[in-house]
């Protein structure tokens, strides 16, 4: 890993939304990164917000999520959501990106590097054959940082019923 | 018909009892209720009782349709551990959509072979020969074809195995068992794949399951098996042979209030030949259902 010094500074805000307050047709303002918080490492990665809290069960986020990077000097990276590329930048030291993810709390939003030949002209990185799971998706990149997208549920945690209900027979 | 009778009545008393509930509760959210029925809680014991009628059609020559007024409904979902139904497991592997897990459970072939609900849960077949027997005093077989009068006792077993859980949708669930005998009793297996649909609707929540069961020849034999083990004459011995069972099974939930619904369920089974063809089985097919109220504690 050539960032071994790399610090996630997430400023996650604690969000308390519900199934039906989450929808949110207005992005929200682009934090001024420079001004919340110093980043005195080679790469600072931001995600805004990183948890959220969910009064409804099962516990599913569906937010308007800010990323902001800087590094010390510019690179070909791209940033990825549960194996999606959300958007890549070629010989660049900063980036942003704003979108909704919606996640279930085991996600993880990684930024990777990648080979100039890997973007295409238009900067869009080119799709790499499928990957069978999150892990060997993950394990094929040159990770520069990552962080893990939370869910705080304000419920008791659940799971599917494996039975059938009333099955007795 | 005394089948239809009681079950018109359960379902007059719980509509009686139910109706003033449902006035109060008029505006149940029935896809709310649906997801509350699809999951549980970890960490918290669910129990539901239901009351009405139910019945499950004999198959085994000597029974009666096994008659049923209380339904249980208990599951305790751990982290990993959970206990649903009498089914008790471990999950190895959980992912948003797929769950693997061990587990145990008794086997339900038991069931056949007594026509009380109390038998079957504790286990107290019908039969009451329970050895060979010798031939009657008059030297020869009695010329009576098999039936729970004259053949050995079946035990319960207990099946532990594997199931793989996917959930591609919602409301969708996908499941695949396997299965063996723990307890020596069939030293049998048994697998099994099924496909089950929840479907909201006003009318309340349907859930359509199609199954289809695989059972190996030691279990089918020990159960519908007959043989020298019996006291039967030799021409009814019969091999038990291996069988493809399907199933099609329909649960419908009609919320009235956070604890009370109507709730009522129909099952269909083919038995296949291997099970048909024994001389102890009237029927290829057998039928479940249930209508009753169903109350959460």
């Amino acid at each position: 890993m050539r960032y071994s010094l790399i610090t996630i500074l997430a400023a996650a805000t604690l969000i308390a939304s519900n199934a039906l307050a989450k929808q949110q047709d207005v992005p929200l303002p682009h934090p001024q990164v420079d001004e919340l918080l110093e980043c005195t490492e080679p790469l600072c990665l931001w995600v805004q917000p990183q948890i959220c809290v969910t009064d409804n069960a099962p516990a599913v986020c569906k937010e308007t999520v800010s990323v902001n990077w800087r590094s010390e000097e510019p690179l070909n990276t791209c940033l990825a959501f549960d194996e999606q590329v959300l958007a890549c930048w070629r010989r660049e030291s900063s980036g942003s990106w704003l979108g909704e993810l919606t996640w279930f709390g085991d996600e993880i939003l990684v930024l990777f590097t990648v080979d100039e030949s890997d973007l295409t002209a238009e900067g869009e990185w080119r799709e790499r054959p499928r990957r069978t799971s999150r892990q060997q998706f993950l394990s094929s990149l040159d990770v520069l940082a990552s962080t893990e997208m939370q869910i705080q549920s304000l419920f008791p945690k659940a799971r599917r019923r494996l039975g059938s209900p009333w099955s007795v027979f | 018909m005394p089948t239809v009778y009681r079950t018109l009545s359960a379902v007059a008393l719980a509509t009686c009892l139910c109706l003033p509930v449902k006035a109060d509760e008029a505006d149940t959210s029935f896809v709310e209720d649906f997801n509350e029925q699809l999951k549980v809680f970890i960490n918290e014991l669910n129990i539901r009782v239901a009351m009405g009628y139910g019945e499950r059609s004999s198959i085994v020559r000597g029974t009666d349709p096994l008659s049923f007024y209380v339904l249980p409904d208990v599951s305790y979902y751990g982290e990993r551990f959970f206990f649903d139904n009498g089914m008790v497991g471990y999950s190895l592997k959980q992912g948003r959509r797929h769950e693997v897990s061990l587990f145990t459970k008794l086997n339900t072939e038991f069931s056949f072979f007594t026509d009380s609900i109390t038998g079957y849960w504790f286990g107290d077949a019908y039969s009451g020969v329970s050895s060979f027997r010798n031939p009657s005093p008059s030297g020869g077989w009695e010329d009576e074809p098999p039936s729970v009068d004259n053949i050995a006792k079946r035990s319960w077993a207990i099946d532990a195995g594997i199931r793989g859980d996917y959930y591609p949708a919602d409301y969708t669930h996908i499941g695949v068992i396997l299965s063996q005998d723990i307890r020596n009793k069939h030293r049998g297996q048994w697998a099994s794949v099924m496909v089950s649909q929840g479907v909201p609707t006003a009318l309340g929540n349907f859930n359509f399951k199609g199954e289809l069961t695989y059972k190996s020849q030691d279990l089918v034999d020990y159960y519908y098996g007959v043989s020298s083990r019996d006291n039967v004459a030799p021409n009814y011995y019969y091999r038990g042979r291996s069988v493809v069972q399907p199933a099609l099974s329909v649960h419908w939930q009609y919320p009235l209030s956070d604890r009370l619904s109507i709730v009522g369920s129909g099952r269909y089974m083919w038995l296949g030949d291997g099970v048909a063809d024994s001389p102890l089985i009237t029927k290829d097919t057998t039928t479940t259902f249930f209508l009753g109220v169903s109350y959460a504690l």
